[in-house]
């Protein structure tokens, strides 16, 4: 975790990719696939992550401080043990936060200027 | 990750095919998730055939390729450069130059060697010894040129990749796969590859002579599809028809070849009309290359790291 200590301004704004991935690690731990099909709902199917992204992306944020793998295996009767769980870290749950309302800033700022107000 | 042979064939066959895929990645990458993208992979195989059959993997592979390319380049290149890619992307300007005088002089030795015979005729006395030299000279003069080439369009793609558009960025891509196959077929074809048929001027008609062609009409194709999106996304400056220049005459002088061949009923690429057509293509494209390679030369971005795709360089193809 060799830049777990950056300031959240170094990472914003988040690629859609981290943002959909810490999106979906939001309500908690979940595996690779289970990530994949979160985002892919989160975005009404317009953002699909193949694997090659997903795990270059984990890969970063776990770098980067903003996700962890879990070392708890699921139950075996649940779910496939050799399946890797990732989970939010405090700091990436700040980055999230930021980012969230960074969004929201320009959402505003595209009402205040009737953006929203004109058919599409 | 273990394949469940009871897997419908085609969930099978298209794990195991992802799986020799993913040791292309970089070691340490492949090491620490193969086997968890290989198993993501299988699910979303299942999950594809089960909701909508053959339709459904053809889409999810399509979307998976790409990936592949994106993702396995970009480990790549993070790996290889340890994120300073603006000394790699330096010298992959000066690679594009350099790769172009090794083109043409490795050409130009071609035509020197098929003037004078070849040398592996025996009874020709002008084969040897010089002609042998030259042969073994031009046999690391072309593949050297076609890997430096590819090197040159890498760094065209970290440097305006994502400034060019999907067109333009796709069109890199294919260039440098179509960069790899020409140097595949160059290293791999011995006397029947793209190298023989280049420097001797013979006719092919065989499978290596067409995937040698269809690399470098991938390669220098997809410097032209990078130009037009760049003039599209309006990379402004006087260099911006240099690409196009760069990557428009070779496609078209291959496709005129095969149309030619296909219309004469003979092996008729390397013709005596087409021979004098090919030095203005050469020349041509070479300034046109050298001129690219002097741009990214010029323009790499100062900083000692950058990401890629958060690259500041300006916008002047």
């Amino acid at each position: 975790m060799a830049h777990a200590s950056q300031s959240i301004n170094e990472l914003l704004p988040l690629t859609p990719a981290v943002f959909n991935i810490l999106l979906a690690l939001a309500d908690g731990e979940k595996h690779g696939y289970a990530i994949m099909q979160e985002v892919e709902e989160n975005t009404g199917g317009l953002v699909k992550m193949g694997p090659g992204t997903l795990y270059g992306s984990i890969k970063r944020m776990i770098e980067d401080g903003l996700i962890v793998e879990n070392d708890e295996r699921p139950d075996p009767d649940l779910d496939d043990q050799r399946r890797r769980y990732y989970c939010l870290t405090a700091m990436g749950k700040r980055h999230l936060h930021a980012e969230a309302k960074r969004m929201l800033d320009q959402v505003a700022a595209a009402r205040g200027k009737g953006i929203l107000n004109e058919p599409a | 990750m273990n394949i469940v042979k009871s897997d419908p064939r085609v969930v099978h066959f298209s794990t195991l095919i992802y799986r020799l895929l993913l040791i292309t990645y970089p070691k340490d990458f492949q090491q620490e998730y193969s086997s968890s993208m290989s198993q993501v992979f299988r699910d979303c195989c299942l999950r594809a055939f089960h909701t909508r059959g053959l339709p459904g993997m053809l889409s999810l592979w399509s979307l998976t390729l790409t990936d592949y390319i994106e993702s396995a380049f970009e480990e790549f290149t993070r790996k290889v450069t340890h994120l300073n890619l603006s000394r790699f992307i330096r010298l992959s300007g000066w690679a594009l130059i350099l790769g172009t005088a090794m083109f043409l002089t490795g050409v130009l030795v071609g035509r020197l060697m098929s003037w004078h015979g070849s040398a592996f005729d025996p009874f020709n006395l002008y084969s040897r010894p010089i002609d042998q030299f030259v042969e073994v000279l031009s046999y690391i003069l072309i593949p050297s040129a076609v890997l430096l080439l590819t090197i040159g369009v890498m760094g065209i793609y970290l440097l305006f990749g994502n400034k060019a558009g999907l067109l333009g960025k796709m069109g890199l891509q294919a260039g440098m796969v179509g960069g790899g196959l020409a140097l595949a077929t160059c290293l791999g074809g011995g006397k029947g590859g793209l190298t023989q048929f280049l420097l001797n001027n013979q006719v092919g008609g065989n499978l290596l002579w067409d995937l040698g062609m269809l690399g470098m009409f991938l390669l220098f194709g997809g410097i032209f599809t990078f130009g037009i999106g760049a003039i599209r996304h309006q990379l402004r400056s006087l260099w911006k028809f240099i690409p196009l220049i760069a990557g428009a005459l070779i496609p078209l002088r291959i496709l005129l070849g095969y149309l030619q061949e296909a219309t004469t009923e003979g092996f008729y690429r390397w013709s005596l009309d087409m021979q004098i057509a090919n030095t203005p293509i050469l020349i041509i494209t070479s300034l046109g290359l050298m001129a690219l390679g002097y741009l990214i030369v010029n323009d790499a971005p100062k900083e000692e790291h950058i990401v890629i795709g958060k690259t500041d360089a300006p916008n002047t193809v």
